[in-house]
């Protein structure tokens, strides 16, 4: 395989259907990182991620992921990662013995003594039928599946979402162990933003198909603030600074994207450090400039 | 491909056994029917009557047998790919559509051999109870009727993955298609058979009023035509068959490959 900086490369991704667009979408996952993939439901996130693994087709725009074309290349490609969805991609009736034996036969580089590894640390039943399995089993089979034939990036849609909170911290910490490897990176899509701010590098916003932010997650945190003042400060403020801004009864919180610049321009305003559910929350209503 | 192969085989498992145990009583009945002839109440019915039992016997038990085998042991399991997401799951493993598709159709395919030796020994078996003298034809209609199944399960498979997430859609196709199929062909032979009797001047609303020799005509016909077939054109019949197999392996791989648009 050749030398690459960038798990994934895309580039101007578009991909039109009735109503929808995702459009001239650009970002790359640098290597060695876990790129957190953040929008709303139907910000475009699952198109991009169904477009990455080419279960969709593109109508324009390149993907290259290990330095290599997406499509040309992809069973090449296809060896070296691993695919997590919301839902559990296995039938029912199959149970992880039988599993085991069928992705052995798969993957030439599967694992049984990791995939058991997985299976026991998980707790999970190697004879049972998955369609017995709990929502958190079967995530965490998928998971279990996916780590186990030495993949190099992981690709999760959703993997987080409707899982108990200990279930999901169980999870991220598989996912920091996995990237000890400086070769193995994550793409993962979640409208959970806590568990991005808990283990991301670095993260991308998509809204409505387009592209907000990307970047590296404590460039993107410390770059934004929420000034909280009164609705009189509010109207002094140069709207220009203000991706958008929430008013209430009690005044206004606006969310700055150039926190630096806004603490010398507004000196003795409060500035409070923003999450990522707030940044998101404000940048899906920028087009509104002002909500409450 | 092999995974996608101990995937069709863990599947199938259940259906199959199921197949195999219905597949078992029919074969035991048949036994049963040999002992009564022998030591029962049929051996008690004039001897004509056994004797058209036992050729009845001696063509329904085989060629019954191997329909039930073929229907039981090829499966085809799109449905549950498309319902369990696994088709989905597919694109992302490192396999082409051809070898998904074609770890199936390599998976029916032994199933198939497998079953055609299992009727071909029934067939001697058949042979033994009921039968007098060996006919090799009986070895390639069982084989028939296996690439039939073989076809239709073909067929059944690309209109699945044609109409991906409908199976409504599929079976509905499916139903026109054997319906018309089934339809067309008596339309055709009766149309044969009346091009066959007026081209000889045999007037179709006077048959009562045709002598004997018409219908021997017509017989002489069909036995010659069936010896063309048996003496020259036999081979055609499983080459047919095989071309139409790998065309809807063909299709299928092209199903397969369009990615949603």
């Amino acid at each position: 395989m050749t030398e690459y900086n960038n798990a994934i490369e895309i580039k101007d991704l578009t991909k039109r259907y009735d109503g929808f667009t995702l459009d001239k979408l650009s970002f790359n996952v640098p290597k060695g990182s876990i790129m957190g993939f953040v929008g709303q439901n139907g910000a475009g996130k699952s198109t991009t991620i169904n477009t990455i693994l080419n279960i969709i087709k593109p109508d324009a725009g390149s993907i290259n992921i290990f330095g290599l074309d997406h499509i040309k290349e992809e069973n090449t490609i296809k060896k070296d990662i691993s695919a997590v969805f919301d839902e559990l991609p296995f039938h029912e009736e199959l149970n992880a013995n039988q599993l085991n034996k069928v992705l052995k036969n798969i993957f030439s580089q599967w694992s049984t003594e990791t995939f058991q590894g997985y299976l026991d640390r998980f707790a999970l039943p190697s004879k049972k039928r998955f369609a017995k399995f709990s929502k958190g089993m079967k995530m965490k089979l998928q998971i279990a599946a996916a780590l186990s034939h030495n993949a190099k990036l992981l690709i999760m849609d959703e993997a987080t979402t409707g899982l108990d909170p200990v279930v999901r911290n169980e999870i991220l910490d598989i996912f920091l162990e996995f990237l000890q490897d400086e070769n193995n990176s994550i793409l993962m899509s979640s409208h959970i933003t806590s568990d991005l701010e808990k283990i991301a590098d670095s993260v991308t916003f998509i809204d409505r198909g387009k592209l907000l932010l990307t970047g590296y997650k404590d460039d993107i945190l410390s770059s934004h603030g929420i000034i909280k003042c009164s609705k009189k400060d509010y109207s002094d403020l140069d709207k220009n600074d203000i991706v958008s801004a929430r008013l209430t009864d009690f005044g206004a919180e606006a969310l700055i994207s150039d926190r630096a610049a806004c603490e010398k321009k507004y000196s003795g305003a409060v500035i409070d450090s923003a999450t990522l559910e707030e940044i998101m929350l404000y940048y899906v209503n920028r087009d509104k400039k002002e909500w409450g | 491909m092999k995974g996608i192969m101990i995937k069709e085989l863990f599947l199938s498992k259940k259906i199959t056994i199921l197949g195999l145990v219905t597949y078992l009583i029919a074969f035991i009945m048949f036994a049963l029917v040999k002992l009564s002839i022998l030591y029962g109440n049929i051996g008690k019915l004039p001897e004509n009557t056994i004797k058209t039992t036992e050729l009845t016997l001696y063509y329904i038990m085989p060629l019954g047998l191997a329909f039930i085998l073929y229907a039981s042991v090829m499966t085809n399991n799109t449905k549950s790919d498309i319902a369990s997401k696994w088709n989905v799951y597919a694109y992302t493993l490192p396999l082409s559509e051809k070898q998904i598709i074609g770890a199936s159709y390599i998976y029916n395919a032994l199933l198939f051999a497998a079953a055609t030796v299992i009727n071909f020994i029934v067939y001697f078996i058949a042979l033994g109870l009921y039968g007098d003298k060996f006919d090799y034809r009986m070895l390639f209609i069982i084989l028939g009727i296996g690439a039939l199944c073989f076809v239709i399960l073909g067929l059944n498979k690309f209109f699945m993955l044609l109409f991906k997430g409908s199976t409504t859609k599929a079976r509905t196709v499916l139903c026109c298609i054997y319906m018309g199929l089934y339809f067309g062909i008596f339309l055709c032979i009766g149309q044969y058979i009346t091009h066959f009797y007026e081209s000889r001047g045999y007037k179709l609303d006077d048959q009562d009023n045709w002598p004997p020799e018409a219908s021997v005509e017509f017989e002489k016909h069909i036995t010659r035509l069936g010896e063309t077939i048996k003496d020259n054109l036999w081979w055609s019949v499983p080459l047919i068959l095989i071309a139409l197999g790998m065309l809807f392996y063909a299709l299928s791989v092209m199903a397969l490959r369009r990615r949603e648009k």
